[in-house]
């Protein structure tokens, strides 16, 4: 593997829109609420908006750079680059194509977005992508008619191996949900900020068995954005930089999109073991240096299981370490302080890195202290998904 | 409900393709016919176009004993019957373990057609193909399963 150049990017600014309810932002539009969260973040950096000459996005998102651009005054339009495919794992890859574009000299200032109005609700798509009584693409063939729909069912029988190894319990699924609503108490962005019992979790409608509605994300609507830049630039802006350590995609063997027929030792994962070595390596930090760890919670098996993926126990110890309090804000690794996509907000995975960024300038809400290294990890999604590490 | 076959209701039929087309139509005639290497005889389900193992792009249909263990499993609830406490109205999703194959174990996510309620399936557990037709003639089906017991 090729020596990686730590440190060569960082995040300068961090913003985002109005957040809202399934379709609420509808009559704004996509286009709208992406403009608004760049511009937060432009304000956040205090960089002028029409300095932003690249753009970074994910998970397919319909909203055209070239149009954002227009909106924004953009003097030099330089770069844009998506990841391909849907579901919580593209964000690392936005990150990738924003760390690259400004170390390389392709750009000065790139902003990763992504905007979110779920008029198609993806809670309910019989394939991804795609709604009741549509056609369904070939891939689709193999899942699509066997009743494979929700995407609730991708965790859910990862999450029953989990249990069948491991004795993992719905219990600790809950701890999950109890530590997110518990940090979004007094998030003001966050849309669910009472706290819930195991009781109420398992009182739960039944989604896709062994998981239940409080094992899920919210459908949510809103945009938000980071702008990336080198640490020379960021010398003239408004915020003490949070550094990019390092970024890591690396895909698992014969993944695709979270398919069921990858080798045995990966299928009880989110998909980000060889990510997880490869960013360690590249940052040249391991677990114990992390201090807070956004992981990516569209399900609460996902949390379980990044633990595990990401090094923080062993594999099949996800469980106890939730049950202990482990992942709580007094506990051995303070996770999705915000209240993550079960209990801010559902944008597939960005609002965590601006919490991480939150961490490390010392002004989130429920702020760790002396907190100095962010993780970043994706969920189960097309490959390759990953993390990102942020330091100060 | 011994004749009965639980089957989530509303699903759409596959895209039938050349990729696939041997695989429905071997269904329909009770046979389970899982993609395979004609250079190296690795198995690999869904079909795809090139082999993992040798990187070859001719392949042919293998038909495999259609046995298999379940490798994990959901259960959804089914919101177009009503259940009882007996038999909820729920189907089930599975993920099995093909038995016969060469190469990485190839699994093939379906439904198991005679487990009906939660304490009817685990994982390990033994099923053999139980296909379930679709489209208009009788010549297409999914290759489902049912308990071995
Ligand atoms: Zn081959």
């Amino acid at each position: 593997m090729s020596e990686f150049r730590r440190d060569a990017a960082c995040v300068v600014g961090i913003g985002h829109s109005a957040y809202g309810t399934r379709g609420s932002l509808a009559p704004l539009g996509l286009g709208r609420i992406a403009l608004d969260a760049v511009l937060d973040a432009c304000a956040d950096a205090g960089l002028d908006a029409p300095d932003i000459d690249g753009f970074a996005g994910y998970c397919d998102d319909p909203t055209w750079p070239a149009d954002l651009a227009v909106a924004l005054g953009t003097k030099e339009f330089r770069y844009s680059g998506l990841v391909w495919g849907g579901r919580g794992s593209g964000v690392p890859g936005a990150v990738a194509n924003a760390y690259a574009a400004v170390a390389t000299g392709l750009a000065d200032y790139v902003v990763v977005v992504r905007s979110l109005i779920q008029q198609a609700r993806l809670g309910q798509s019989v394939a991804a992508g795609v709604q009741p009584g549509q056609a369904i693409p070939l891939a689709a063939s193999y899942t699509a008619p066997f009743g494979m729909a929700l995407p609730a069912a991708i965790y859910a029988l990862k999450a029953r191996r989990h249990m069948a190894l491991y004795g993992t319990t719905t219990d600790q699924f809950a701890e999950v949900t109890i530590n997110a609503r518990r940090n979004a108490v007094n998030n003001p962005d966050a849309r669910f900020r009472e706290e819930i019992t195991v009781e109420e979790h398992h009182a739960s409608r039944l989604v896709c068995d062994p998981l239940r509605l409080l094992d899920c994300c919210m459908e949510s609507d809103g945009a938000a954005a980071l702008i990336v830049t080198t640490p020379e630039r960021a010398r003239d802006l408004r915020h003490p930089p949070v550094s990019i350590r390092a970024v890591a995609t690396t895909g698992e063997y014969k993944w695709a999109t979270a398919s069921f027929n990858t080798i045995d030792e990966d299928y009880v994962s989110t998909g980000h073991r060889r990510a997880a070595r490869d960013l360690y390596h590249r940052a040249g930090l391991g677990p114990d240096d992390v201090d807070v760890a956004l992981f990516y919670d569209g399900f609460t098996p996902s949390v379980i299981m990044s633990l595990e993926d990401w090094g923080f126990c062993d594999i099949g110890e996800g469980g106890p370490f939730v049950a202990d309090g482990g992942i709580r804000r007094e506990g051995r690794l303070p996770v999705n302080t915000h209240g993550g996509n079960l209990a801010e907000v559902y944008l597939q995975g960005i609002t965590h890195l601006l919490e991480g960024v939150r961490q490390l300038r010392g002004t989130a809400i429920n702020q760790i202290a002396d907190a100095s290294v962010a993780l970043y990890a994706s969920g189960v999604g097309a490959s390759p998904g990953g993390g990102v590490l942020l330091s100060r | 409900m011994s004749d009965a076959v639980n089957r989530p209701a509303g699903m759409p039929d596959p895209v039938v393709a050349p990729i696939n087309e041997g695989m429905w139509r071997a269904a329909a005639a009770g046979r389970l016919d899982v993609q395979r290497c004609a250079s190296c005889g690795a198995h690999r389900y869904p079909p795809t176009d090139g082999c993992y193992r040798c990187g070859s792009v001719r392949w042919d249909w293998s038909t495999l004993p259609g046995t298999g263990t379940v490798y994990s499993y959901i259960w959804v609830p089914d919101r177009t019957r009503t259940g009882t406490p007996e038999a909820p109205a729920v189907y089930n999703v599975a993920v099995v373990t093909l038995e016969g194959t060469e190469g990485d174990p190839a699994r093939i996510l379906s439904n198991v057609i005679d487990a009906w309620s939660p304490d009817d399936l685990h994982v390990g557990d033994r099923v053999a193909l139980a296909p379930v037709g679709f489209g208009d003639g009788d010549d297409l089906a999914l290759p489902c399963f049912r308990m071995l017991s």
